[in-house]
């Protein structure tokens, strides 16, 4: 056999060696990995349904503020809370948040203007938490609050 | 002569194989790492339940000593229930610099106080470990604040439809409500024959260590909250506008963005909930999708609810 072709097969046989034995297992290693990683995080036992809407006070947006859902326990509806930070008027259960159950909901609304963060103290809310109820079904995907002035 | 070297190199090791090799043990150090996380962090879990265990007992020899349980927060201390059980958990030293004479935390003596940490009082999974305000600090230096709380009780209505006993603060709904059914509340103090519900039914501690939860309004016009618990010095127990600083209400659920200070949600650095202490000892981790009405059954020493956290 000649020098040039002694190194050709040598370089195919490496080829072959590199193609066939070690691409499996860690192609395995890597896929078996990637689903225990997916399998690791995902292990939520409830279901959240995700709500979004509106939220003013006398017609006006409401700044800063939070929304949250309870399951009303004295009507057989149970859970965790699902809740929502309000922003510019708007919230947003799957955007910072977390969804809500369905059912029978305690809902209750603060809300805050918006400050430069400098003071010690926080800054008063626009209104005492205003709570109220509502009935969600797995279509219900928008529901919108008004604060009224006068409770 | 020249046959033999050659097939000597072949011998030795290719690039192809030297990257093969790295790319393999590459492979194992990434499947690996995730589990070396999960180790130290579920070691930290442990020390954070050792470290509520160690205060429960605390507590519990109070009550042994005194018959009843440490005021959660006193008005005219203003100082939290950790002060109270220093003595019970190996801080005498501390416990003796604390002047009971004087009726505010501010100054130089009481306050000061704060100015040692005391590692009972940390979550290792916690990063903040000093007060985050000026009120907390002495002649410029920071205090260090505490992970723990006691829990004043539950916000809302029992499955049964009765209201959860509460009183307000000053200012409701900057302050909150100061929950009357918990076992460390607000200038009162419980006794064990007060727990109705039973002492392996009925939180005592819980942890409140987490950049979440907070008060909105705060932080640079974002409205998001403060961070690592609620920043209060550990001496603290009330201000003068009476919210309670060292025991909490549970109205929200665990690991949620907090609005009122005597409500401040219970929250945590661990994956996936936070730990709480019992009144009997016991140390439970609870998940944070806890049905929150058998959350809110567990915080509250009476209303004979069945179903709470085992």
């Amino acid at each position: 056999m000649s020098d040039a072709r002694r190194r050709l097969a040598m370089r195919t046989n490496h080829l072959i060696h590199w193609k066939s034995l070690p691409n499996a297992p860690i192609a395995m290693l890597l896929v078996g990995g990637l689903l225990l990683a997916a399998q690791g995080c995902g292990k939520s036992r409830v279901e959240r349904h995700t709500l979004s809407g509106q939220v003013t006070f006398a017609g006006k947006p409401v700044p800063a503020g939070l929304i949250i859902f309870e399951p009303d326990p004295t009507k057989g509806n149970r859970g965790p809370q699902g809740y929502a930070e309000i922003l510019d008027g708007r919230y947003q259960t799957d955007k910072l948040g977390k969804g809500t159950m369905t059912g029978a909901l305690i809902i209750t609304i603060s809300a805050y203007p918006v400050d430069d963060g400098s003071g010690e103290n926080p800054s008063p809310p626009l209104f005492a938490p205003f709570k109220t109820t509502a009935q969600i079904s797995e279509e219900t995907a928008t529901l919108d609050f008004d604060v009224p002035t006068r409770r | 002569m020249n046959s033999t070297r050659k097939s000597d190199r072949s011998r030795g090791f290719t690039l192809v194989e030297l990257l093969v090799v790295i790319a393999i043990i590459g492979v194992l150090i990434a499947l690996l790492l995730p589990a070396v996380q999960a180790a130290r962090e579920a070691a930290r879990r442990l020390h954070c339940t050792n470290n509520l265990k160690q205060l429960a007992l605390g507590v519990q020899s109070y009550h042994d000593g005194y018959g009843c349980f440490p005021y959660g927060a006193l008005d005219s201390h203003q100082m939290s229930w950790r002060v109270s059980i220093l003595p019970y958990i190996e801080q005498q030293n501390l416990h003796e610099q604390f002047n009971f004479r004087l009726t505010s935390l501010a100054g130089s003596t009481n306050l000061a106080v704060a100015l040692t940490p005391v590692n009972d009082f940390f979550c290792p999974s916690a990063t903040n470990l000093l007060s985050i305000y000026t009120g907390g600090q002495v002649n410029g230096v920071q205090t260090y604040t505490a992970h723990y709380f006691g829990v004043a009780g539950a916000e809302g209505i029992d499955p049964a439809g009765t209201t959860y006993e509460s009183d307000p603060t000053t200012n409701p709904s900057i302050y909150g409500y100061v929950g009357r059914n918990g076992v460390l509340t607000l200038n009162e103090t419980i006794t064990i024959s007060d727990i109705s519900d039973g002492t392996a039914a009925t939180f005592l501690l819980g942890e409140i260590a987490h950049d979440e939860p907070g008060i909105y309004g705060y932080a640079g016009g974002t409205g998001r909250a403060i961070g690592g618990g609620d920043g209060q010095p550990w001496v603290s127990g009330t201000t003068g506008n009476r919210p309670t600083l060292a025991c909490k209400s549970i109205e929200i659920g665990i690991n949620m963005p907090g609005v009122a200070t005597s409500q401040i949600a219970f929250a945590s650095y661990h994956p996936g909930g936070a730990s709480f202490a019992k009144c009997d000892g016991s140390v439970s981790f609870v998940d944070e999708d806890v049905d929150m009405a058998v959350y809110k059954a567990t915080a509250s020493r009476d209303h004979e609810e069945t179903d709470v956290i085992k």
